[in-house]
């Protein structure tokens, strides 16, 4: 995998993002088939080359699934270390959920189900620095899109950017 | 909304789309070819009797004492009188309206589809190539077209004689020429006709249906799609298929 473009779209969220806290994105989409995992996986990894260490949280099935990137031989890689539960459903304790992976890691991409799908994805939002909305060509549509952005909006969620698969 | 025409998307999809383009073609060339098929090879009148061309000829000799004038130039004269209007007037009245037209059919065919006549009287043409008088009949029935191309093949002959007065002509030779096969080569060449025209319809239409859709899909296609919600572009990335 060349993690070229996805370095670069890390050193550009992370720009959009100013600040030394730990920073928390939340990657979404607004039509569900977009493959997110491949994305978040890629971005993750740049992240690491970044010298950030870095944790992907999968919301999209019933359960929370965490993966932390580690490197093993020049390899990055997903390594699945948490399954728990149901993900948080609320902004309270996603929020915490949040604060706790803040306290560990200083990237955390928290991969959701559409925002308007989602009573986790809307939780996400609001507990989230920030949203990168991947959108694939010819799937994802105008209206879909300008739907989701107007409820991250009303979430109080702050998109960052779009990524196009 | 703003829709947006991207030309270079356009034409990337038709390259995506290029086998649904020629499945397209190829269907309404099948479509094109098979009304070409149906319908009558010179028009749409749904006649689909076969036809039978049938031309007789007649060689121009030329008189010891009018040697020293060029055949050429006679036969120019010759082929302007058959050109004329008189004469082609002259031949379809004389030549179809006479008695012994009828007497000459009776002794050919014990019963001469003698209603017919009306339509060869369109479909006789006279041409001249070299020193010969070529008289073409092309008529639904094999025996009539051959009856009438002779007959009207001696009546030039007769004709011109008397015409042209510098000059004596004897009908030499008869020659019949069928061309039995014509039906069926008028049927390909209009089948291979409507075949291209419904390949080249169906190509056309497979391009406009995606011009069209272009213009008022409200899909993604482009990074210039993104930027019209006002959020930059941090990434573009060309994953697989299939999603996880």
């Amino acid at each position: 995998m060349r993690y070229d473009a996805y370095v670069n779209t890390a050193l550009a969220a992370m720009a959009k993002l100013p600040g030394s806290k730990p920073q928390v994105f939340v990657l979404t989409s607004s039509h569900a088939d977009v493959d997110l995992l491949p994305t978040a996986e890629g971005l993750a990894a740049a992240y690491s080359m970044l010298g950030k260490k870095t944790l992907i949280a999968d919301l999209r099935s019933d359960g929370l699934t965490l993966g932390e990137i580690r490197q093993k031989q020049g390899f990055f890689f997903t390594a699945l270390t948490l399954v728990q539960g149901e993900a948080p459903p609320t902004a309270e304790t996603m929020g915490a959920l949040v604060e706790k992976l803040q306290a560990d890691y200083s990237t955390v991409l928290l991969v959701t189900s559409p925002v308007l799908e989602s009573m986790a994805a809307m939780a996400a939002v609001r507990a989230a620095s920030g949203v990168l909305m991947a959108e694939k060509r010819n799937l994802s549509r105008r209206d879909e899109i300008e739907k989701a952005l107007e409820a991250i909006r009303n979430l109080e969620g702050n998109p960052v950017g779009f990524l196009l698969v | 909304m703003d829709q947006v025409f991207d030309f270079r998307e356009f034409c990337l999809t038709l390259l995506r789309r290029f086998k649904l383009l020629l499945i397209l073609a190829l269907v309404c060339g099948i479509l094109g070819g098979l009304f070409g098929f149906a319908v009558k090879a010179d028009g749409f009148s749904g006649d689909l009797r076969d036809t039978y061309t049938v031309t007789s000829v007649v060689s121009v000799n030329l008189n010891r004492q009018e040697k020293d004038v060029p055949l050429s130039s006679i036969m120019t004269t010759i082929d302007g009188v058959l050109q004329s209007n008189y004469f082609q007037t002259t031949l379809m009245q004389a030549g179809f309206d006479k008695p012994e037209l009828e007497s000459a059919v009776a002794e050919l065919f014990p019963q001469p589809e003698t209603t017919e006549l009306d339509e060869f009287k369109k479909t006789v043409k006279t041409s001249i190539k070299g020193n010969l008088i070529l008289v073409e009949v092309t008529a639904h029935s094999q025996q009539n077209a051959q009856a009438y191309s002779i007959f009207s093949a001696d009546y030039i002959a007769k004709e011109i004689s008397g015409m042209v007065t510098t000059v004596s002509m004897t009908p030499k030779e008869k020659q019949t020429i069928l061309q039995n096969s014509a039906v069926w080569t008028d049927k390909l060449v209009t089948t291979a006709k409507f075949g291209i025209l419904g390949a080249a319809g169906g190509f056309g239409l497979g391009i406009l249906w995606i011009f069209f859709f272009n213009i008022f899909s409200l899909k993604i296609k482009s990074v210039d799609d993104l930027k019209t919600f006002g959020l930059p572009v941090l990434g573009i990335f060309d994953q697989p298929k299939g999603g996880r």
